[in-house]
């Protein structure tokens, strides 16, 4: 299906939303607080779908549906193992922790913790992070601008980053968080048509499995004793990899998505920010993996050499196919704000991280708040020239998942060893975090040198990044635990709120919490999430 | 600060005429296709009115979110001054809260 004026239109009347949003909210940008943190005061629903909306990106929508399409329903671990039991830890632990401190970034919490190097090592890591992933959605967007309305790949680039640049360089972080709730609800009316024109084609789920060659392709654990699936996945990787370092690690660390949950107004819409996105995450692959495994039937070349079918295009073709006019404006829409969403996510989150802990830590500190927010907004430029650079890069990997895993492998794997010790063991200490990091860091590289060289083989990319995640991680939980021994640690006072065990003495809070009904604690609601989740497996096992 | 319901609901309420006004004009070649033949439904008209319908209804709960909270200040401020009025007939030179305008008797 050629898209017709009504398509064009439909694109272009949310672009003027996009863009209203943000020059709506330029005049409550005053401060530097306003343009990076959106003033702390957002409900806990506007975050919560905010929280989910930020990692619903490229990666998500594109990846998982490419993904569902070369790997079938294994890809729904990357959800139901890889995703909710660490949003229900999140937001049950770690958030008291990071809402308590007063902090304005994850690096701000490492130097409270621990000491300036180690939240230097992460404010660096994580901005060079956030620009790598930023390419990734800048590049699919292209991609779906390429395929879709026929334009020029370079001119895609530089227009899809013109515009994510206009509304956050006005609205900031508000800015990106509104238009990420806007966009959860695009992609859902956007997507959820080919879910249900698939289900009137195909019939109910046996149906469906019917058109599998193999039958394994239905399930998420029947294949991986003897690691005998098209993903190539065995116990430990999938458990130890995927399921606890790099879901854990992303989840409970990466400032893209605690950002949004800092963004709200207080500690208790803060805990529910996770739990509410958890809802809406646990179904999610009806609308992105199930959607690659119709591709997989509809299109039975998908996934040949011949680039116009590459698994990355299972969803902007089952749209061509499928759609009528007026529908097909309406799902490139749901993929364009899918891409500008998970730009600006990450956009917004490395002007944070540069402006507060690096431009304001070691380039020029006691400046006016007004010289800041300036520096906020010129990083969100910044941030975005740089992205298009690396939109390139992404260019040269097969797959934007494997890619995407990669880049968690060496940033988030080893990170969240250092705040898993850091929270939960007062004994940890600021030379024991910076080595350990730095360890765990170099360890992934080593592990990814070995694999580029062919020194040590797995069956698929993914795996080789599920055992790279093992490996950054053991290492950096080893030697912190081993220069912690060797070095001095923080006396108590200086851990309150900042590290379990630390008595703080707020009695009359702890008690006040205590007569609050059980519907309005995140754990019963993580305990119903986690009860759902073991369902699911056993479901599709 | 903006409440985002209401350019959610636009935005939707807006598409939803766009893409429903389209499928009345302009009927689909094959309709849908199922399992057991064409469907003659134009998945255009249903999905348009279905967005449209979730746009006028965030629109408009935002709307009447907003008139309740304006409503429900009005009341306290209200309810402050008439607190505030008492106290200060009852402890002349009593100071009368922030923004609360004491009542003013009049014969």
């Amino acid at each position: 299906m050629k898209p017709e004026w009504i398509d064009y239109a439909i694109i272009a009347v949310y672009f003027i939303f996009v863009l209203g949003i943000g020059f709506h909210l330029k005049k409550s940008m005053k401060s530097s607080k306003d343009f990076l943190q959106a003033g702390a005061g957002i409900p806990g629903w506007v975050t919560g779908l905010a929280f989910l909306s930020a990692n619903l990106g490229a990666i998500e929508v594109m990846g998982m549906a490419a993904n569902g399409a070369q790997y079938g329903m294994m890809t729904c671990h990357f959800y139901w193992l890889g995703a909710i039991p660490a949003m229900v830890f999140v937001a049950v632990y770690m958030m008291p922790f990071y809402y308590k401190s007063n902090i304005r970034s994850v690096p701000e919490y490492l130097r409270k913790r621990f000491n300036e190097p180690t939240r230097a090592l992460n404010a660096i890591s994580f901005a060079v992070m956030t620009v790598l992933m930023s390419g990734i959605n800048l590049y699919a967007m292209a991609l779906v601008f390429q395929s879709m309305l026929g334009w020029d790949m370079n001119f895609s680039i530089i227009m899809a980053a013109v515009v994510v640049l206009l509304y956050t360089i006005t609205g900031g972080l508000t800015s990106s968080i509104y238009n990420e709730v806007m966009q959860f609800f695009l992609i859902f009316f956007g997507l959820m048509p080919v879910t249900i024109m698939g289900i009137l084609r195909l019939g109910d789920w046996e149906e469906i499995c019917s058109h599998f060659q193999n039958p394994g392709f239905a399930h998420l654990w029947l294949e991986v004793p003897g690691a005998k699936n098209p993903m190539g996945a065995d116990f430990l990787g999938l458990v130890a990899g995927l399921g606890f370092v790099l879901s854990f690690g992303y989840w409970c660390t990466d400032f893209l998505v605690i950002q949004r949950a800092l963004a709200a107004k207080d500690l208790k819409a803060a805990q529910m920010t996770p739990i509410i996105a958890a809802f809406p995450k646990i179904l999610f692959p009806i609308l992105t993996v199930f959607p690659g495994l119709l591709a997989i039937i509809f299109v039975p070349q998908l996934g040949s050499n011949d680039s116009n079918y590459s698994y990355n295009m299972a969803i902007p073709i089952l749209l061509s196919n499928m759609y009528p006019s007026g529908l097909l404006g309406l799902g490139i829409t749901a993929l364009l704000a899918s891409f500008m969403s998970g730009m600006a996510g990450n956009v917004t989150a490395f002007n944070t991280v540069w402006t507060f802990d690096i431009y304001q830590s070691y380039i020029a500190k006691n400046k006016s708040d007004a010289h800041y927010l300036w520096m906020g907004k010129a990083a969100t430029a910044g941030g975005i020239l740089i992205s298009i650079a690396t939109a390139y890069l992404v260019m040269s990997h097969k797959s934007i998942m494997d890619y995407m895993q990669l880049i968690f492998t060496f940033f988030n794997a080893p990170l969240f060893a250092t705040f898993a010790l850091g929270m939960f063991w007062k004994r940890t200490t600021g030379a024991g975090a910076f080595i350990g990091l730095l360890s765990g860091t170099i360890a992934a590289a080593y592990h990814y040198g070995l694999t580029y060289f062919g020194k040590l083989t797995y069956r698929s990319e993914m795996i080789s990044n599920f055992h790279g995640a093992v490996v950054a991680f053991t290492v950096c939980l080893i030697v912190t635990v081993m220069v912690s021994y060797l070095s001095k640690p923080k006396a108590e006072s200086e851990l309150k709120g900042l590290c379990m065990g630390i008595r703080e003495g707020n009695v009359e809070a702890s008690a006040l919490q205590k007569k609050e009904s059980i519907f309005s604690k995140p754990g019963f609601w993580g305990v119903i999430l986690l009860a759902f989740t073991v369902w699911l497996n056993l479901l599709f096992y | 600060m903006l409440d985002v319901r209401l350019p959610i609901g636009a935005l939707f309420f807006i598409i939803g005429i766009m893409i429903a006004g389209w499928g009345y004009t302009h009927p689909p070649a094959g309709s849908i296709e199922t399992k057991i033949g064409l469907l003659p439904i134009n998945f255009d008209i249903v999905w348009g009115w279905i967005m449209t319908c979730f746009g006028l209804a965030t629109f408009s709960y935002a709307r009447w979110d907003a008139l309740d909270t304006q409503e429900k200040l009005l009341k306290a401020g209200t309810a402050a001054a008439t607190i505030a009025a008492e106290k200060s007939e009852a402890e002349p030179g009593a100071e009368v809260a922030p923004g609360a305008e004491p009542e003013t008797k009049s014969d």
